[in-house]
């Protein structure tokens, strides 16, 4: 009999770890002979801990499960799928997983993460085989043909970078993976680390091939212990196993890769901030030219993606670019995982096609607030992408649609807030963020921040207000087109969308006493 | 008048931090750290009672066994970290010596970074999420009255050396917000109560 427990680090901290540990003592009390399998988890952080079992009908599911519940699970025989009162049935027609196309995310919650008997049973190792057999150059142009954009932000597509980094000259080169996810509000990287680590190592097995790279990096922050803890684990599995090393799955192509741990920088996040961090210098931007994709880490031409990007080339190898082209719209080809956070009732990640609206997202998915108060506003995109009220939630989920909004994707990102947030403050909090974690090697960026937060304690204390908002906007071109990196050069979108959605919380904040007193 | 001349004639030089980013120069005088702040002498604990015994064996040992990596600098860092608490001052030279940089490049590297300490945190260590998604669900206010309650302010080590807390910008958590790490093991869905309780549990074991 199998039970199956998460040990994704979302699940731990709400208590997943006490609830296998009840379980198996609990099943040794009564003498039954069960397995607990530790997995992944479903990205339905609201059931976490969810248990399941295996049963004939299929994964019946039960949370979110206390410990001292557990004793009553085996009292309703929970064991044979009977109904409990945190029964939520089988798992599998649980209507937020059911309305998924779970591309990247087919294999996560599943089963062991490190087994890659039970990788390879669940279709993984595919993408791989078939990359063996096609070659570079057709690796390429399959990524190519899908038209797959880089999911950590910027949207370029995947595959002319890989074909300039197969077309550059080098002694060497590298595929880094950027798993340094900063964006406050995103988890996905975290939870398929945690939960289908091979995954990414077959990612980065087809783009090294694919370049011609030998040796790849995965960038990871710090703040992720448990995902250091997965990708380590699998690394060394992955290399015992011969998948990685001079011979790729026994083939002639040598591939293989180091993981570095970042240390607390969000700017190291930024692809050239991070090549100089790797490198073991301080987390600064480079300016560009020259391209990272031609003269990139220690000099050499570079392939930096994100980890959902590398994740998703999978899908794209094993069942062609036209079967992956064929979800999304307009530009925006494939699948994005959303990752629903904050304030909201059905916090998780939910991966579909591109051209879902904003509030499908966060009202029938998300199932609007935790606290049952109206939804005020969302930030889309992390710590610098822009604030939408309610009024905006016809937008696509499309990178050009939040980009004709102000707004961006992002990495997937969206924390949603109650009304009873002030906006005024979530703007100082993004120059406080940017001052916070700037590299300092631009001015706009380094000065500018700091200058934004002290307009706005003028602004929050009610001092010439209207001078000093002109101010903020006048500083924000400042950012945007004189900021060496994202940092600088977005912050002006969290700004100025809560000036300009949410302008009653820039005059009646002057009531708050204790505004501009704290932090 | 060189490095070493100077250094015999009025104590070593260094460099330390104080509060969370300012460097200053600062001269070691027997065994007290002064300097001056707009002209107010300032006195500070004894450096050394603040690190970690600092064994340049063991520091060497750690520092050679990631030397076969390109770029080994944060993985030195970390292992010395791990094993001190904080990067140990002593360690720099060391360092800069062992990967032929310079000790302002080492020290530009350990003072970047918000990770690296140079003293060790207190028995715990609570990283406490600050970012927009724990906002949200009122980690800034839960986070105030804490550190209120502590009397200290974030980075900071509570005076019976029992806990510090750390401000963090994102765990991952963000769909059990608020969230954070409790020595590394994540806590989610904290809410006032919930970290108090948290906090009043290391009391107790602090008693025993």
């Amino acid at each position: 009999m199998k039970v199956f427990v998460p040990l994704d680090a979302g699940a731990v901290a709400v208590g997943a770890d006490r609830v296998a540990a009840s379980i198996e003592a609990e099943a040794q009390r009564r003498n039954r002979d069960i397995t607990i399998v530790r997995t992944g988890s479903r990205g339905m952080f609201w059931l976490e801990p969810l248990v399941e079992v295996a049963t004939a009908a299929g994964r019946v599911g039960y949370g979110p499960v206390a410990p001292e519940e557990v004793a009553s699970l085996f009292d309703a025989e929970f064991l044979e799928g009977r109904p409990h009162l945190r029964s939520i049935g089988l798992v599998e027609e649980v209507p937020f997983l059911k309305r998924q196309t779970r591309l990247v995310f087919a294999r996560c919650g599943l089963a062991d993460p490190f087994s890659l008997e039970d990788y390879r049973a669940l279709g993984g190792l595919r993408g791989l085989e078939r990359a063996l057999a096609l070659g570079p150059e057709a690796i390429v142009a399959e990524v190519k043909g899908s038209g797959l954009r880089g999911r950590g932000g910027a949207g370029f597509p995947t595959g002319i970078k890989w074909e300039t980094a197969a077309r550059a000259a080098g002694a060497r080169k590298y595929i880094v993976c950027n798993a340094d996810e900063g964006d406050s509000g995103t988890f996905a990287d975290r939870v398929l680390m945690e939960g289908d680590p091979f995954t990414l190592i077959e990612g980065m097995a087809i783009a090294g091939i694919g370049v011609g790279a030998t040796k790849g990096y995965i960038y990871i922050r710090s703040e992720y212990p448990h995902a250091v803890h997965s990708m380590t684990k699998a690394i060394e599995t992955a290399q015992r196993a011969g998948l990685l090393g001079r011979h790729v799955a026994g083939s002639n192509y040598t591939f293989d890769i180091e993981m570095r741990v970042g240390a607390g920088a969000y700017i190291c996040g930024e692809e050239t901030a991070m090549l100089e961090s790797i490198e073991g210098k301080r987390g600064q931007v480079r300016a560009k030219p020259p391209l990272p994709v031609l003269c990139g880490l220690f000099g050499q031409p570079t392939v930096i993606n994100n980890l959902l990007s590398l994740a998703s080339v999978l899908f794209i190898l094993s069942e062609g670019a036209q079967a992956y082209a064929d979800f999304g719209w307009g530009r925006s080809r494939g699948t994005m995982p959303v990752q629903l956070a904050g304030n909201v009732k059905h916090g998780g990640i939910f991966e579909c096609a591109f051209g879902i609206t904003l509030g499908e997202l966060v009202n029938e998915v998300g199932g609007g607030t935790a606290n049952g108060r109206p939804v005020r506003a969302v930030q889309a995109g992390g710590p610098l992408g822009a604030y939408f009220p309610p009024a905006l939630f016809d937008t696509p989920y499309d990178y050009e649609a939040f980009a004709a909004r102000e707004g961006l994707i992002g990495h997937g990102g969206i924390v949603v807030f109650d009304d009873t947030v002030d906006m005024a403050r979530m703007a100082r909090f993004a120059m406080e963020f940017c001052a916070h974690e700037s590299c300092g090697k631009c001015t706009p960026c380094r000065i500018g921040s700091i200058r934004g937060v002290e307009i706005f304690d003028c602004i929050l204390a009610g001092r010439e207000r209207e001078k000093n908002i002109a101010l903020v906007h006048d500083l924000c071109e400042i950012l945007k087109s004189g900021s060496l990196c994202a940092l600088g050069g977005l912050v002006p979108y969290p700004v100025l969308s809560a000036l300009k959605y949410f302008p009653e919380d820039f005059g009646a904040a002057v009531e708050h006493a204790a505004v501009g007193q704290e932090v | 008048m060189d490095r070493g001349a100077r250094e015999s004639a009025e104590g070593p030089l260094r460099s330390r931090v104080v509060g969370t980013s300012i460097v200053k120069q600062c001269r070691e005088v027997g065994d007290k750290l002064t300097l001056t702040n707009n002209g107010e002498p300032w006195e500070l604990r004894p450096y050394a009672a603040q690190s970690a015994a600092f064994d340049e064996a063991t520091a060497r040992r750690l520092i050679e066994a990631e030397l076969w990596r390109e770029g080994p600098l944060l993985p030195i860092l970390h292992a010395l970290q791990r094993e001190f608490g904080c990067i140990p001052w002593e360690a720099e030279p060391l360092i800069a010596d062992l990967l032929n940089i310079s000790r302002a490049e080492v020290h530009g590297v350990v003072s970047f970074y918000h990770d690296f300490r140079r003293a060790p945190a207190g028995r715990h260590v609570l990283e406490l999420c600050r970012a927009e998604a724990c906002q949200s669900m009122g980690a800034e206010g839960n986070g105030r009255r804490l550190l209120d309650k502590l009397g200290i302010d974030w980075g900071e080590t509570a005076e019976d050396g029992r806990l510090t807390i750390r401000p963090v910008y994102c765990q991952g958590l963000c769909a059990t917000a608020p969230g954070a790490l409790l020595d590394g093991e994540p806590r989610g869905r904290l809410n006032a109560e919930q970290l108090d309780a948290l906090v009043a549990g290391l009391d107790a074991e602090a008693k025993r």
